[in-house]
């Protein structure tokens, strides 16, 4: 396998997984950048899910979160060649995400109209549920779309900027400093918007929360 | 679900960490990935087809500058200090301007001969070389006739002038008026009287700053009282010269008093006339 270039080891891919997966990925685009199309499509069917995660509770609305999910991958694809390896492929394609959903939201922040995928009871989140109630069938089903709504409303009542942080960190485990890389700013901002998010959303989601 | 969050027990209760979990949760179904999929490909497609705006190549041939911007930067420095002494630089005078004669030369040829036996370093050759000059450049002083000798005698600054012009290497051009103007004074001696009359003329008022002839009525009024004469003949000029110089000195003592009258004072205030 070829490794990534000297840069991608001053970024933030400190983990021997997000190292191996840097490098898989550098070698795939590569290929691409070498004419193989077709490599590309690896790409999106490795990263489809994440970076839709990201856009959809962004935007907490499917269509708008598939949308620019695809325009992503548009946007990647035709700027691939330039992209010389300064930071992993990962990182690269969440900034191309995060800005174009920063755009939308920007544009579209009168008009904001939530739909939202269903909740898929798998363990931890089940567990999640198990602890609210102890209802089932029905009742169960009603606290779940409740608490999705009542966590949607948090959400929407943060800014856009906390609300990426928060996405980011919280929903899809980037690291402080990734999150900085992705976002364009100091570690310190993210800590700080993150700290005030999460005092937003705990005064938001209070009769939910342990004391 | 008729229980309340509130009134929950808090162990039934969670952190904000395993409720913001739940949104990991929300997850599309597998149809919703095939269609992703083909709307991904005709969006593509759509993409590949459309013709990219002109601007679009910009980022594209910008891309490799940052690793250029020191030698580009030094470059320009460079360019913009090259470009700034050019311009700005102390202006030469060229050979083809600057008088085949000396000074000291010229001046010795139009000094009178009591002048030239005081500078015993000036000696016949330089006299030679001035008569050289003279008669091979023709100017309008050499066509002026013998009024314009006369006056080229003495120490006349105009007198040198025209010699050291006439040390100049003329113009195609300068050289024709002067030949049509000779030819003009020999011809017609009246018109070419009225156009050395009308180029004086338009010399003067070319030189004359025209702010300086504007007279304030201050001004005509301070005339007017200098002219004074006093009209007892008898009085000497001394005389005269003393009450010219009272006036003057009433005059100033006036614009004083003047300016002071402008100023008034009162217990708490001070006012100004104008």
């Amino acid at each position: 396998m070829q490794a990534a270039p000297k840069a991608l080891d001053k970024t933030l891919v400190a983990s021997p997984e997000r190292q191996q997966e840097a490098d898989s990925d550098w070698t795939l685009v590569k290929r691409v950048q070498s004419g193989e199309v077709a490599a590309f499509d690896d790409l999106i069917r490795k990263y489809r899910e994440r970076v839709f995660g990201v856009v959809y509770n962004m935007t907490s609305n499917r269509e708008d979160a598939a949308d620019l999910t695809q325009d992503a991958f548009i946007k990647a694809f035709q700027s691939i060649n330039r992209f010389q390896g300064q930071s992993s492929f990962f990182t690269w394609l969440y900034r191309i995400a995060v800005n174009s959903t920063l755009t939308h939201l920007r544009k579209s922040r009168l008009r904001s109209f939530f739909s939202f995928e269903k909740i898929n009871e798998e363990d931890k989140s089940a567990e999640v549920i198990d602890k609210l109630t102890d209802k089932s069938g029905v009742e169960r089903q009603v606290l779940v779309k409740e608490l999705q709504e009542k966590l949607n409303e948090a959400m929407q009542k943060l800014s856009i900027k906390h609300r990426t942080v928060v996405t980011l960190f919280e929903i899809d485990g980037l690291s402080h400093e990734e999150i900085a890389d992705v976002v364009g700013c100091s570690v310190g901002t993210v800590r700080s918007r993150l700290h005030y998010a999460k005092q937003l959303l705990q005064s938001e989601l209070q009769p939910y929360l342990r004391p | 679900m008729n229980e309340s969050p509130e009134s929950r027990p808090s162990a039934n209760k969670v952190t904000l960490e395993e409720l913001l979990r739940l949104k990991q949760a929300e997850r599309p179904s597998a149809e919703f990935w095939t269609r992703f999929e083909q709307d991904f490909r005709t969006k593509q497609l759509a993409a590949a087809v459309e013709k990219r705006r002109w601007w679009y190549v910009f980022p594209q041939v910008f891309s490799g500058l940052p690793r250029l911007q020191i030698p580009l930067g030094a470059t320009a420095i460079l360019a913009v200090t090259f470009l700034t002494v050019r311009e700005y630089r102390q202006p030469e005078i060229e050979p083809g301007l600057a008088p085949s004669v000396p000074v000291a030369a010229l001046a010795a040829a139009t000094a009178p001969a009591s002048a030239k036996e005081a500078m015993p370093g000036i000696d016949s050759p330089v006299t030679s070389t001035s008569r050289f000059v003279v008669e091979t450049a023709p100017t309008v002083a050499s066509v002026a006739g013998a009024e314009t000798e006369s006056e080229t005698s003495g120490w006349d600054l105009a007198a040198l002038m025209e010699q050291r012009e006439s040390s100049f290497e003329l113009s195609p051009s300068a050289r024709s008026i002067a030949a049509n103007r000779a030819a003009a004074a020999e011809m017609e001696p009246e018109l070419a009287r009225f156009i050395e009359g009308q180029t004086s003329t338009l010399q003067l008022a070319s030189t004359r700053e025209p702010l300086a002839e504007v007279t304030s009525p201050r001004d005509a009024r301070r005339n007017r009282l200098f002219a004074y004469e006093p009209s007892n003949s008898t009085a000497s000029a001394g005389e005269t010269m003393v009450v010219r110089e009272r006036i003057a000195s009433r005059l100033s003592e006036e614009q004083l008093y003047d300016q002071v009258r402008r100023i008034g004072g009162g217990a708490d205030r001070l006012t100004l006339k104008f």
